[in-house]
Formats: structure tokens, C-alpha cells, sequence
């Protein structure tokens, strides 16, 4: 039957896109067992990389309960070189993705950076945070934990 | 709309499959002019709707934009862009409108910068900041190779849709790409393209691109790309990044040679930084493809505290003729934390600007994040910077104070002043006060309220550049996810 959804039950479509190290990489086949935190930035956005770190955290924190983090970086052509340097200065261990049109992102409306949409197993938006300032980080891991339970 | 909205609402709900649909939705209204302008103040609403409905694999779209305003002229009700998307494991068909980069952009550059209304001070019409291609193109994803080919127009964005598609839509371009991962993480890949603006003899391009690891945790990327119909026209793009322990960087390389494609379908990279201060992005140098040559070093150091250190040096040289101007800038930013929660930042920027007539261009500033409370933060921010112009000097000031109240509401007092003499009189000073608040009841939706003037100039979002104009008076401004 169709299922005709509002953002709130919006489901993330499957997609294919390059990492830092070169490989085309699936949503699908790095997505969370039970949680998947996509984060929408770009190189040139500083509350992005100084939630990265942040967010590096909270991956470490709750792997284990299934959740996975993945990055998109939507750099074009202009800032695309400094993403794989940027990481691993990060020291960033969640997935880094290059998407250069910033397709996905675009797809669904998203206008801020950064901008966090927390999935559920079958790709349905749970919740989205637009924009970073620190202590905001307290209140992703909350909600993170909040839909784990 | 309405009524073609539940038209298609009612097509796409009785169709019996598990699809979704969603979409979002821009509409701005403003009250004002532009504050030198002769005419009174009056009301023009922008609008955009965009639909999307995904079934399997398969996606489509359709994209409603529309303008109001009193000038008949500048108005419009347009059917902007509609696509249908096919996508595999392997295969990625695309008909109607698309977006596609090619490389680094050296050959094609197509983008749509997120939220941004573009108006041209030459039409007064507004629409949405992008620049696509009407067309198809069908790429097949090898496990290590790929392979696309694309035919379609694409847009002259300075042209709002009140013009002819035809007007609009100057350049055919037929264009085929592949790529191959010939050993471990190298790869080589090259397109070949032929151009038709408007009607007249094909141009015949190419490109080359090769990259992969250098030595230690290095990486290259080299692409060149050539015009072969015109003399001396080519483009040549390189870059060396990686990582040593925390610190990054990044080094790259441009030389340009009459590589204006079409109306300008391609944009190579301009390897000048994209900053994100008020004063700073004003000034980005923008790159000149018909003849720029120059190179840009990227250093970001992250500190164990989380602390980051940032470096850039870019040179661009421009040559008209005889004429040489070259641009040079260097820029330091400190980002830090005090506390757990209170964050600042402070740059150092000096560049020579010859083209724009600026020597001696010092910028400085600071922001700072402040909570109040545990609902409550306040963002002070202070920039200047001072330049040289025909010997006398130039300054422009920015003060800020942001409020923020938990996610919901965000609002922002600016004061802009300048003693530019491109903008006020010698030895006077022009002073631009605004207020904008900011609203957000859901994740899904935003409304936001603009009172005051508004400082144009140049503006770079997302790695494009663009001219904003002026504006005095008031502007609201509603988005909606669904």
C-alpha cells in the first residue's frame, strides 16, 4: 500500500556515494543497525567541523548499541581537495562521503549546514538538528540515547 | 498552484505502491526598494514549491516558482524544472532537469546554492540560485569503472524565467565521461565534450584528470582540460593534500587560458578561500577563467583541547594584455573554546586587491558564543578592515549581537558601516542598520522577519559567488518541509 509520509516519517532513499579513500560506498551497507546519523557539512562551514569532533564522540559512545554516523561532505569543486586533509586532522573515525552536487541534501530540502538527520532502521527521519554551538552536543546525545531505548 | 498541487496529489496518492512523497517550499515577501532607487517602496513575493515522489527505483519532480511584484515585466509563473530518476546498483538515468559536475569543474559545473534568491540589478526579476541542465544523461557504475554519457542545455542563471526557455538555454552540450581505477586507489579519467552556443559552430573540448596517492599519506589530483576549436585555450588544475598527525594540508595549483565555455557552463576552481566573515567573503577575490594563474596553501592544525589553527596563502594573477594584477592574500583564524561551552573565534586577514583598486587590505575580527543560561546564548561579533584606494583610505566596520533561545528562536541585530567612496560621498560615512528574528515551531518549518537595510556586494555561498543587491525595508521570509 502507499504510504504517503510527512517529514516526520520521511524515509531516506537508498544512495551511492564516493568516500575520502576513492570507493563508491552504499547507505544501505553502512547504515546503523538500529540508529544512522547523517551529518551534511562542508569544509567551509566552521560550526560543522567543530561539531565533527563532537559527533566522533558520540559514534564512539554508541556503536556498540548500533548506531553508525555518516558524513556527507557537500564540498564542490572549489573546496573538495581540503575534505580528506580536514578529516584526518579531525581525526574523524565515522564514514566521510563526497557528494559534489550535494544531490542528497538537496533532495530533501535541507538548506543549513550542518545539518543532522538522525534515521531509524528503515531509513525513516527521526529527527533533524540544523546548525552547531557548543553544548548542543548534549542535546544530540540525549536524543540519541533517548531512541535507542 | 493549488490547484496543480492536488492534482498531482491525487494522481500520485491513488497509485497503488509504496512510494513517498515530499517536498519543500520557499516564499519570501518584501516590502522596500533598493535605497538609492527613485521608486516608492512596494510588495513583490517570491515563491517555490518543490515536489519530489520516490517509488522503487524510480524518482520524480516537479519544481513551481513564481514572482509577483507590481512591475508586470519582472513577474512570473513558472513550471521551473520536472525530472524523472532511474537508480540501480549500477545504473543512474536522469531526464529533465539535473545537475552534473564533471572533474573538478574545469569543463562542467552545474550547482544549486541551498535558500538563495538571486536578483539581477539589470532585471529586477528574483528566482532561485542555481544552475542546471534540460537534458539526459545515463551513467553505468563498473566495480571499477564508470562510464556517462550526457546531452542537454544548460541555464544562464543571469537570465530570469520571465525570458524565453531558448534565451535562457544558449549552450547544447553533448558530453561523454569515464573513469577508470586502474591500480589500487589510482585512477584516470577523461570526457570529451562538443559545445554549440547559440546556433553557432561546435566547439570541441576534452579533459584528462589522474589521481591517487603520492607518497606518505599524500594525495594528487591533476586534470587538464582544452578547447580545441579556439587558440590557446585550456585550463589546468592540480592539487597535493594530506595529513601529517592533526595537521592537514592542502596546496593547489591553477592556470587558466580563455576557458570561458558557452556562457559560462564550466567553473574551474578558483583557489581563493571561501571565508565565512562578513567583511572577508565580501572581498573574495572571484576567478577569472578567461586568463587567471596562481596557487592557494591550505594549513588547518586541531589541537588536542579541540582547538583549531588555520592558514591560508592564495596568489592570482590576472592578465588583460600587457596589464598584470596580482592578487595575494594571507589569512591566520584561531578557533577555540574558554569554557565547555563558550566558544570563540578571531582572524587576521592582509591581501592586495589591484583589480578592485584595494592595496594594504588589513581585516581583523572576533565572534564569540555565550550561553546566559542553560536556554539562553548571546553572539557578539566585531570586524574591520581597513584598505587603500587611490591613496586615501578605506574602512568598513561590522558589529553583531546575536540572541539565541534554545533551537526555537534565533535573533541578530547588524550594524554595517563604511566610508567607501564607491557608496558615499568623500569623506563621509554610510551606516546600514538591520534586525533579522528567526523562528522555528518544527524541524520542518521556519519563519524568519527582516527590518532595516541591508549592506549588497559580492556574496560566496557554497563555493559560488554571486552580486546581492541593496534592500531597505522589511522581508519575511517561510520555509516548509513536508
Amino acid at each position: 500500500m502507499l504510504s504517503y509520509t510527512t517529514a516526520y516519517s520521511q524515509k531516506m532513499r537508498d544512495f551511492t556515494l564516493t568516500n575520502v579513500n576513492g570507493d563508491k560506498v552504499k547507505l544501505s551497507d553502512i547504515q546503523g543497525e538500529r540508529l544512522t546519523v547523517v551529518d551534511f557539512w562542508a569544509t567551509w562551514c566552521k560550526p560543522c567541523t567543530k561539531a565533527m569532533p563532537k559527533l566522533d564522540k558520540i559514534h564512539k559512545d554508541y556503536k556498540d548499541q548500533g548506531l553508525s554516523v555518516i558524513g556527507i561532505s557537500c564540498d564542490g569543486p572549489r573546496s573538495a581537495a581540503k575534505v580528506g586533509p580536514m578529516v584526518q586532522s579531525l581525526d574523524i573515525d565515522y564514514h566521510i562521503l563526497s557528494d559534489i552536487d550535494c544531490e542528497v541534501m538537496n533532495t530533501y530540502g535541507y538548506q543549513a549546514f550542518p545539518t543532522l538527520v538522525v534515521l531509524d532502521e528503515k531509513r525513516k527521519v527521526k529527527w533533524v538538528h540544523e546548525g552547531f554551538i557548543s553544548g548542543d552536543e548534549k542535546e544530540i546525545g540525549d536524543r540519541i540515547a533517548e531512541l535507542l531505548k | 498552484v493549488i490547484r496543480i498541487v492536488i492534482a498531482l496529489l491525487s494522481v500520485l496518492l491513488a497509485l497503488p505502491a509504496e512510494a513517498q512523497l515530499s517536498g519543500n517550499q520557499l516564499a519570501e515577501i518584501q516590502f522596500g526598494k533598493l535605497p538609492n532607487e527613485a521608486a516608492d517602496p512596494f510588495v513583490s513575493l517570491y515563491d517555490r514549491l518543490v515536489t519530489n515522489y520516490f517509488v522503487g527505483d524510480w524518482q520524480a519532480g516537479l519544481t513551481l516558482e513564481t514572482f509577483t511584484s507590481p512591475f508586470d515585466d519582472r513577474s512570473y509563473f513558472a513550471l521551473s524544472q520536472g525530472y524523472v530518476r532511474y537508480q540501480s546498483d549500477r545504473w543512474k538515468v536522469k531526464a529533465g532537469n539535473l545537475y552534473e559536475t564533471i572533474g573538478r569543474g574545469l569543463l562542467l559545473r552545474s550547482f544549486e546554492v541551498q535558500g538563495a534568491i538571486l536578483e539581477d540589478i539589470g532585471f529586477r526579476s528574483r528566482n532561485y540560485f542555481h544552475k542546471d541542465i534540460l537534458g539526459l544523461s545515463a551513467q553505468y557504475q563498473g566495480d571499477r569503472w564508470d562510464v556517462q554519457l550526457l546531452a542537454g542545455q544548460v541555464l544562464n542563471n543571469v537570465l530570469p524565467p520571465t525570458f524565453d526557455r531558448t534565451d535562457r538555454r544558449p549552450d547544447d552540450l553533448y558530453l561523454a565521461d569515464a573513469n577508470v581505477r586502474y591500480y589500487k586507489k589510482h585512477s584516470i579519467g577523461g570526457s570529451l565534450a562538443s559545445l554549440d552556443t547559440d546556433g553557432s559552430d561546435a566547439q570541441s573540448l576534452s579533459s584528462l584528470r589522474i589521481k591517487g596517492p603520492f607518497f606518505l599519506d599524500l594525495n594528487y589530483h591533476v586534470e587538464w582540460a582544452r578547447n580545441w576549436t579556439l587558440d590557446n585555450s585550456s585550463a589546468i588544475y592540480t592539487n597535493v593534500s594530506g595529513a601529517f598527525g592533526d595537521l592537514g594540508v592542502n596546496i593547489e595549483y591553477k592556470r587558466y587560458r580563455n576557458f570561458i565555455l558557452g556562457t559560462g557552463i564550466n567553473e574551474p576552481p578558483a583557489l581563493i578561500k571561501q571565508h565565512t566573515y562578513r567583511v572577508l567573503n565580501r572581498s573574495t577575490h572571484v576567478s577569472n577563467p578567461a586568463s587567471e594563474e596562481g596557487y592557494q596553501i591550505d594549513v588547518f592544525y586541531t589541537f588536542e583541547n579541540g582547538a583549531t589553527l588555520s592558514g591560508n596563502h592564495a596568489v592570482a594573477i590576472n592578465r588583460f594584455g600587457t596589464l598584470n594584477f596580482t592578487f595575494s592574500e594571507y589569512f591566520v583564524e584561531w578557533s577555540s573554546t574558554l569554557t565547555e561551552s563558550t566558544d570563540y573565534k578571531v582572524f587576521i586577514d592582509w591581501a592586495q586587491d589591484p583589480l578592485k583598486g584595494e592595496s594594504d587590505r588589513i581585516s581583523i575580527g572576533t565572534y564569540w558564543s555565550l550561553p546566559i543560561s542553560s536556554t539562553l546564548r548571546i553572539g557578539p561579533e566585531v570586524e574591520y578592515q581597513r584598505f587603500s584606494r587611490d591613496g586615501s583610505g578605506v574602512d568598513n566596520q561590522v558589529y553583531a549581537l546575536g540572541l539565541k533561545i534554545k533551537s526555537k528562536w534565533t535573533a541578530t541585530i547588524l550594524w554595517e558601516s563604511t566610508s567607501d567612496p564607491f557608496l558615499v560621498d568623500e569623506g563621509s560615512r554610510r551606516h546600514y542598520l538591520g534586525g533579522t528574528v528567526r523562528f522555528r515551531p518544527t524541524y520542518q518549518s521556519s519563519l524568519q522577519l527582516f527590518v532595516g537595510e541591508r549592506r549588497g556586494g559580492p556574496a560566496c555561498s557554497g563555493g559560488i559567488c554571486y552580486e546581492i543587491l541593496d534592500f531597505r525595508g522589511v522581508e519575511g521570509r517561510w520555509t516548509q518541509r513536508f
